[in-house]
């Protein structure tokens, strides 16, 4: 059994999105932003901050409401932004209350769905979906707050949650997180598939990565937990920039894409070897064989899945001379990751 | 007597909630939360910890101040069309009682539980059912103070949780109100 405990898993998240606010920045295409990315990167590195520090699971529920209202209103993001956030507060607090009574009453089970479904919605993952803003408005976008939250969240269930799981409430807690991290994947395949626009097709690759994620921390296995941080990581790093400068980019009006950069983007997200997704499919695909085929084979049709909207994906990153050479730099890293996550997972107390 | 005390806290909490989830104006919607925020106030005194009440009390009154000034006079208590809110009233407090006397164990003691699980329910009722930012901002302000302690009652610091959650009840009250 890994190490749970400790502040490895916020330090990794926070170095992590350090790395994203600087990277989408420094590399960004003329035309976007910048300021407003830095001031959203800013409040995404404080959120990881504010989320991680707290030692109770209510303090953090705090942070969490103080953060989706400060995007409603200084974000732009508008009222309705306030209510899966604080309706994943709410049960957070909920939860809280309920572990306190643990060892006296038979709550451990409610609790940590309370603690776990709370998190899910806060994090704006299925089925707590906010609508996706229309094209040209400046708020904060869904997809900017779930690629922020969605690692600070799963570094909270890491070092908050997990230590206080009852033995008796382990399968509960695996059958709760897989259960999600499949909704979350397939969901997030299928409508990424089928959506319309790019921006649709952004979220819902998001929310493909954060069902591994959750499928990885469900299992509780040493090799999944790794894939599980090597996929937030991945997110964070390599896929919220991108995100960022295709959402910049007016991709209809520029020329086609060089159809190297292109390829390599698409196996990027598709999660080909020796990119840093590789590494997380191979190990989670490890853990789940151990664990049940079946989830194993459900990973496998999932990962086929991912070609269709990697290519999507990859179509849709613009190409100035700015973003190739922060697409470059992406691929580099996101190979480097690949092949020794060693230092990252040994951060992460794995 | 501090039983007493406490469950009189705990009154003052449910009621100062049901008044955020029935009001529309000022006097209401400020005037619910100061009562609110010192009901639980009172309540967490009552469980041994008199640092995080007083941080918890500071932080309320600062909170409702606020609101008051950024609200529509009035007080706007019980408008047309209040009769589901009533019931929800009713159904939550006596589901809070419930859980707080006869399910939870801890934190602290029976009062502090019941005025935590009353304004978080009918705090946060008026949160996801409410469209204007008014109301919407003092129903978070108080699932922020009642977050705050029941944070303090835990492991953590108490002082440091107590004052988080006022300094947010107090944030969110200074936000605008459309």
């Amino acid at each position: 059994m890994p190490t749970l405990e400790g502040t490895g898993p916020a330090l990794l998240v926070l170095l992590a999105a350090v790395l994203a606010v600087v990277l989408s920045v420094a590399f960004a295409p003329v035309a976007a932003p910048r300021a407003r990315w830095a001031a959203a990167g800013g409040a995404g590195i404080l959120a990881v901050l504010g989320m991680a520090a707290p030692r109770d699971l209510a303090a953090v529920a705090i942070v969490i409401v103080l953060l989706a209202a400060a995007r409603a209103v200084a974000g732009g993001a508008g009222l309705v932004a306030l209510r899966a956030p604080a309706f994943g507060a709410l049960l957070l607090m909920g939860g809280s209350l309920l572990v306190r009574s643990q060892p006296h009453a038979d709550v451990a089970g409610p609790s940590l769905v309370l603690a776990v479904v709370g998190l899910l919605a806060a994090i704006y993952s299925v089925p707590f979906l906010q609508p996706l803003p229309e094209t040209g408005t400046t708020a904060i976008s869904a997809v900017e707050w779930t690629s922020y939250l969605a690692p600070a969240a799963v570094a909270v269930l890491a070092m908050r949650v997990l230590p206080q799981l009852a033995v008796a409430a382990a399968p509960d807690y695996a059958a709760l997180l897989v259960g999600f991290g499949l909704l979350n994947l397939f969901w997030g395949l299928v409508a990424g598939w089928l959506g319309s626009s790019p921006g649709s097709a952004w979220r819902n690759g998001l929310l493909a990565e954060v069902g591994f994620a959750l499928i990885g921390f469900g299992l509780v296995l040493p090799d999944a937990l790794a894939a599980a941080y090597l996929t937030l990581v991945s997110l964070l790093v390599i896929r919220l920039p991108l995100y960022l400068w295709a959402s910049a980019g007016a991709v209809d009006a520029s020329p086609p894409a060089p159809r190297g950069r292109t390829l390599l983007l698409a196996a990027l997200f598709a999660g080909a070897a020796p990119f840093a997704g590789f590494t997380a499919r191979i190990l989670l695909l490890k853990a789940a064989t151990q664990v049940a085929w079946p989830l194993a084979l459900m990973l496998l049709l999932a990962m086929l899945l991912w070609l269709p909207l990697a290519l999507r994906l990859a179509r849709s990153v613009p190409h100035s001379s700015r973003t190739l050479a922060g697409s470059a730099l992406l691929l580099t890293l996101s190979v480097a990751i690949g092949v020794y996550p060693q230092p990252l997972l040994r951060l992460a107390g794995v | 007597m501090t039983e007493v005390i406490g469950a009189a806290g705990a009154l003052c909490a449910a009621l100062g909630a049901s008044s955020i989830l029935c009001s529309d104006a000022r006097g209401g919607l400020a005037g619910g939360l100061a009562l609110a925020g010192a009901g639980i106030a009172v309540a967490v005194a009552e469980a041994a910890l008199p640092e995080a009440a007083a941080v918890l009390v500071l932080g309320t009154a600062v909170a409702a101040a606020a609101r008051f000034r950024k609200c529509p006079a009035g007080w706007g208590i019980l408008p047309p069309g209040s009769t589901p809110r009533i019931v929800l009233c009713v159904v939550a407090g006596a589901a809070a009682t419930y859980l707080g006397v006869f399910v939870l164990t801890a934190p602290g003691g029976r009062a502090v539980r019941v005025a935590l699980l009353a304004v978080l329910a009918l705090a946060g009722l008026r949160l996801l059912t409410e469209r204007r930012p008014a109301p919407v901002f003092t129903a978070a302000a108080a699932i922020a103070i009642a977050g705050g302690a029941t944070a303090a009652l835990g492991a953590g610091p108490q002082v440091g949780a107590a004052a988080l959650a006022a300094a947010g009840a107090v944030g969110l009250s200074v936000l605008p109100p459309s």
